[in-house]
């Protein structure tokens, strides 16, 4: 990986990081918790070696419509 | 996803929360503005950190905010397929078959109102006529009646698959048993009948493919039991056949079953080959399907109620 890239990927990793910790402080005692950009897998809670999928769980939680099938 | 630019596999972000809609529309503006003051301070510009699409996917709310809010979802929602048609539509034109620059003509009733489709009640039929017109890689289906295919919200051909159109005369020969798994509105097989193939088993995991498929099989006059015949199922049974279809598009990449003569279970091995490659397909769906129920679970197993 190259430098640019890599340097690309550490700034928008803290940006996100920045982010998350700064929504969450005024989440206050709300559950929150957010997928890792890295992992894929939970940032905050227990790690597992399990990825959130993110179309799945578009299609599963939020209702979106992934299932035409074609002929 | 892979990056682009990077070569490097990279997630997107979901942030997940309990926290009512207005308390986290609230934490956002204040982190943004947070976030603005320090750069401002720094001497920088204001960049927003995140482009966040604020989607509560339980509103624990009043009736009348989990209702703005399902419309929202479901507006969104549309608004994406459209998108997807539409660029799938797109990816078609200009599409060029068998190295003439001629264009497939869709079918006429899907073609353009891929989008329309989506308006439809769901399990309501759409009717579409088949209208194949130019090129000489279609010229086969010139001159034949009009094939008339039933269409619905879930199951309708796709334009992806057009070029399989012009594939099919060379892949069925006459007298051929046609294996048709993921038959959908069962287009290809029932081309396969009409090109001259003496019976096509049609197979698809949806029930309501199934039924379709034999409702256009009946309109369109082939026997059943004789001509052809319909099961739901994921799996291939044991029997000789060709497959019609050479391209698979499973949600997460590209499969692709050669045209040639298959015998099971003792001749020849290469249908297994190319059937456990699907069903490896299907089981990693599954198994992305499973990682997805952990990763919600252990999401769960942290959330403590207030």
């Amino acid at each position: 990986m190259s430098f640019v890239v890599n340097e690309e990927r550490r700034g928008l990793l803290l940006n996100f990081h920045a982010w998350v910790k700064a929504v969450r402080a005024r989440l206050g005692d709300w559950w929150s918790d957010a997928s890792d950009p890295l992992e894929g897998t939970a940032l905050f809670g227990s790690r597992t070696s399990c990825i959130y999928n993110e179309l799945e769980g578009l299609t599963s939680l939020l209702r979106y419509d992934s299932s035409t099938t074609t002929s | 996803m892979l990056h682009p630019a990077w070569q490097r596999r990279a997630y997107p972000v979901t942030f997940f929360t309990t926290a009512p809609l207005e308390v986290l529309q609230a934490a956002l503006a204040g982190a943004e503005a947070e976030r603005a003051a320090a750069l401002a301070a720094e001497g920088g510009t204001a960049v927003p950190v995140a482009e966040a699409a604020v989607v509560p996917a339980a509103p624990a709310a009043g009736v009348m905010e989990a209702k703005v809010a399902a419309a929202q979802a479901q507006a969104q929602a549309q608004a994406q397929a459209q998108a997807a048609a539409q660029a799938a539509a797109a990816a078609v034109e200009g599409l060029q078959l068998g190295g003439a620059e001629q264009v497939c003509a869709l079918p006429r009733g899907l073609a353009k109102s891929e989008a329309e489709l989506l308006e439809i009640e769901s399990g309501e039929p759409a009717e579409g006529e088949l209208s194949l017109l130019s090129g000489d890689t279609l010229s086969w289906l010139q001159g034949a009646p009009p094939l008339r295919l039933r269409t619905t919200e879930l199951v309708h051909f796709d334009p992806l698959n057009t070029p399989l159109l012009g594939a099919l005369p060379s892949a069925v020969r006459p007298g051929d048993a046609v294996l048709y798994p993921g038959c959908g509105s069962g287009l290809l097989g029932l081309l396969a009948l009409r090109t001259g193939a003496a019976s096509v088993h049609f197979t698809d995991s949806l029930a309501s493919a199934v039924d379709l498929t034999a409702t256009n099989a009946r309109v369109a006059g082939f026997r059943e039991g004789r001509n052809w015949t319909a099961q739901v199922s994921d799996s291939l049974p044991t029997t000789d056949y060709r497959l019609p279809t050479t391209d698979y598009r499973l949600p997460t990449t590209d499969y692709r079953l050669p045209t040639t003569d298959y015998r099971l279970p003792t001749t020849d091995c290469s249908l297994l080959t190319a059937h456990c490659s699907l069903l490896t397909a299907h089981c990693s769906l599954l198994t992305a399907h499973c990682s997805l129920l952990t990763a919600h679970c252990s999401l769960l197993a942290n959330y403590e109620p207030r």
